[in-house]
């Protein structure tokens, strides 16, 4: 018991120590960088924000951009600027919440699985078999239709969606770490399973997970901006980045800012949240490292 | 032939992956809120009209029973009937087939032709400035969202220089052509008719980038890192040794090898190129199984969206299956892996 803990506050420790050489790789620190600037967007989107983002004024509607509309105005007089600063709320919360969920599920079952053997390990393996093999937009717009479109449902389809990825991860970790000596100590030592699984196996198995779901930041943030373009996500006035796409996208032919921006917004946080993935990835698992 | 026993296994596994998925679509198609019958039969319809047609979709049996009509269904290709356009869905969706099939196939011929290269180029660069020219390129490639590119494209090449159609698989002139196989690229050659294989050649351009882009920034990815793996062999020091050319190595002895995990990396694209497609064919107004699908999911028609789901589950399995076989042939010693 006392062998894992230790192990787990030096690898705590390390961790720390070695913040500095993830940052020293320049990609790596323009992706935290991204996120921070979105992260802060999004935390003070009311500060920053000059209007309310659903206001309509009719008289000034599909305005370009100027000094009054950074952004210009879309199609019912609302200040896109406005928009895309709230949108961030939107879009980097389902991304956090979604990866969140899904990876602390996943890890759950994934451990469990892994750690159990046998016929409860072989049914839920081939469920998620079984997952894996619908493609997962197509997965998430069968369960956002079923549930009804709405960002609350899109958020569900999209956590049944990533779990059973996750689930695999861990499941093939904890496999190999069962398998570990101080895992047989604390089973003789007469350690309950559930103690073992909770203190030992869980602990050591989730890193797989953690490193793919940073990596997964940035998918998120993409297959939902693209179920609420598709209209199955959130739904207007709501001004969700891919939303704002998919209403400016009736007038963009004339008036392009209606389009540009929001996409802008989604593919800088998609670039920060795969440069920090990348980075995460290498760092923590050094096999992964692209040859730098 | 000792492949046999591994391949049969992969088979029996294969169908049994598919029957799991025919249950996760009818429980989803279960879990909806809405009262299909009612839907079926419309909003003005009797109280009796609504109960026979809950009675003539067996809705009132008990849910297994439900499942295994079901079931029986799909085994003889009945995916139901859509509600929106009153047709089987299965000839519905092959119908809008060929359409997404030929975006498919451009997106992933334009996705090889551009992402290898670069990412040879990339590996044999390392470190220097096409290495990050290329990474830059495949960065924006995995960040950006393809309906926003679309769109982007559009905007340019359609509203401000005018040189490509904005959507549609053919110009109006053209319309009333009797297709032939359904791929218009194939079918025009057939009738030798050039202007309107110029002209379905144009309308696939923009939908057939937007989607290849999709693609290319995981495909430089994937060739730099198996590249680089590569040329650190030492067979490829070897070579050297014996003094062949440079770009000979890289070509001819190096790429071949590095090539050889991109094969998986095509079947799992597969599932990319159909979810894209659904998403690029909504922007370009282009006639196949996503702007079908859509269409069914903005009138809540479950019996497409369900069919859809099966099919595109069937092509996925199915495709990583033949790249499995084809990795058995590349690479013996993977067998281990497969079995």
């Amino acid at each position: 018991m006392t062998n894992s803990a230790n192990s787990a506050i030096s690898h705590g420790r390390g961790l720390v120590s070695r913040i500095g050489p993830l940052m020293s790789n320049p990609l790596t620190a323009a992706g935290v960088a991204i996120v921070l600037i979105m992260a802060i967007v999004a935390i003070f989107a009311p500060v920053i924000a000059p209007y309310d983002p659903l206001v309509i004024d009719i008289r000034g509607r599909l305005l370009p951009p100027s000094a009054a509309h950074w952004f210009g105005t879309d199609e019912v007089g609302r200040d896109v600027f406005s928009r895309v600063i709230y949108g961030s709320r939107l879009s980097l919360g389902v991304s956090f919440t979604v990866v969140l969920i899904a990876g602390v599920i996943g890890a759950m079952i994934g451990c469990f699985a892994g750690f159990e053997g046998g016929l409860i390990e072989s049914v839920i393996m081939r469920i998620v078999d079984i997952m894996l093999s619908i493609p997962g937009l197509v997965m998430a717009m069968a369960l956002s239709a079923a549930l009804g479109p709405s960002l609350e449902n899109a958020l569900i389809a999209l956590v049944v969606v990533l779990v059973p990825s996750y689930i695999r991860l861990a499941r093939g970790q904890a496999r190999s770490v069962k398998g570990n000596a101080y895992v047989d100590a604390a089973r003789l030592s007469g350690l309950s399973r559930w103690h073992i699984l909770r203190k030992h196996v869980a602990p050591n198995s989730v890193q797989p997970v953690i490193i793919q779901s940073s990596v997964d930041l940035g998918n998120v943030i993409l297959v939902a901006a693209a179920l609420s373009f598709l209209g199955l996500g959130a739904q207007p006035p709501e001004p969700e980045w891919g939303a704002l796409v998919g209403t400016g996208r009736n007038y963009f032919l004339d008036h392009w800012w209606c389009v540009v921006f929001a996409g802008g917004a989604i593919v800088l946080t998609a670039i920060g949240f795969n440069l920090l993935g990348d980075g995460l990835r290498d760092f923590l698992d050094p096999r992964h490292s692209e040859g730098r | 032939m000792r492949h046999v026993r591994l391949v049969a296994e992969r088979i029996i596994g294969l169908c049994l992956v598919l029957l799991g998925v025919s249950a996760i679509t009818f429980a989803i198609s279960h879990l909806i809120p809405t009262d299909v019958a009612r839907m079926i039969a419309g909003d003005f319809a009797s109280e009796e009209a609504v109960a026979a047609i809950r009675e003539e979709l067996g809705l009132n049996r008990p849910i297994w029973s439900q499942y295994l009509i079901y079931l029986r269904g799909l085994l003889s290709g009945d995916l139901g009937v859509s509600i929106q356009t009153g047709q089987p869905v299965l000839g519905d969706l092959l119908r809008h087939l060929p359409a997404t099939v030929e975006l498919a196939i451009m997106a992933l011929l334009l996705a090889v032709i551009i992402g290898v290269p670069l990412g040879v180029i990339a590996a044999v660069y390392n470190g220097r400035w096409p290495d990050h020219v290329a990474r830059i390129f495949s960065l924006i490639g995995i960040s950006t969202p393809s309906f926003w590119l679309g769109l982007m494209l559009v905007f340019f090449f359609y509203g401000v220089l005018g040189w490509l159609p904005a959507g549609g698989r053919m110009a109006v002139e053209h319309f009333g052509f009797p297709p032939v196989t359904g791929f218009y690229l194939i079918d025009s050659i057939i009738v030798g008719n050039f202007s309107l294989f110029l002209d379905v050649s144009l309308h696939l351009a923009l939908p057939s980038l937007s989607l290849a882009f999709l693609l290319m920034g995981g495909f430089v990815r994937l060739i730099r890192a198996s590249m680089l793996e590569t040329l650190r062999e030492d067979y490829i020091r070897t070579v050297r040794a014996a003094g062949v050319g440079h770009w000979r190595i890289i070509v001819k002895h190096a790429l071949p090898n590095a090539l050889v995990p991109f094969v998986t990396a095509l079947g799992l694209s597969l599932a990319n190129l159909l979810t894209g497609a659904v998403v690029i064919e909504a922007i370009f107004m282009w006639p196949g199984m996503g702007s079908y699908i859509l269409d069914a999911a903005a009138a809540l028609d479950f019996p497409a969206i369900m069919g859809f789901t099966v099919i595109a589950a069937v092509i996925y399995v199915l495709a990583n299956f033949a790249v499995d076989l084809v990795y058995l042939r590349l690479d013996p010693a993977q067998e281990r892996r497969l079995s």
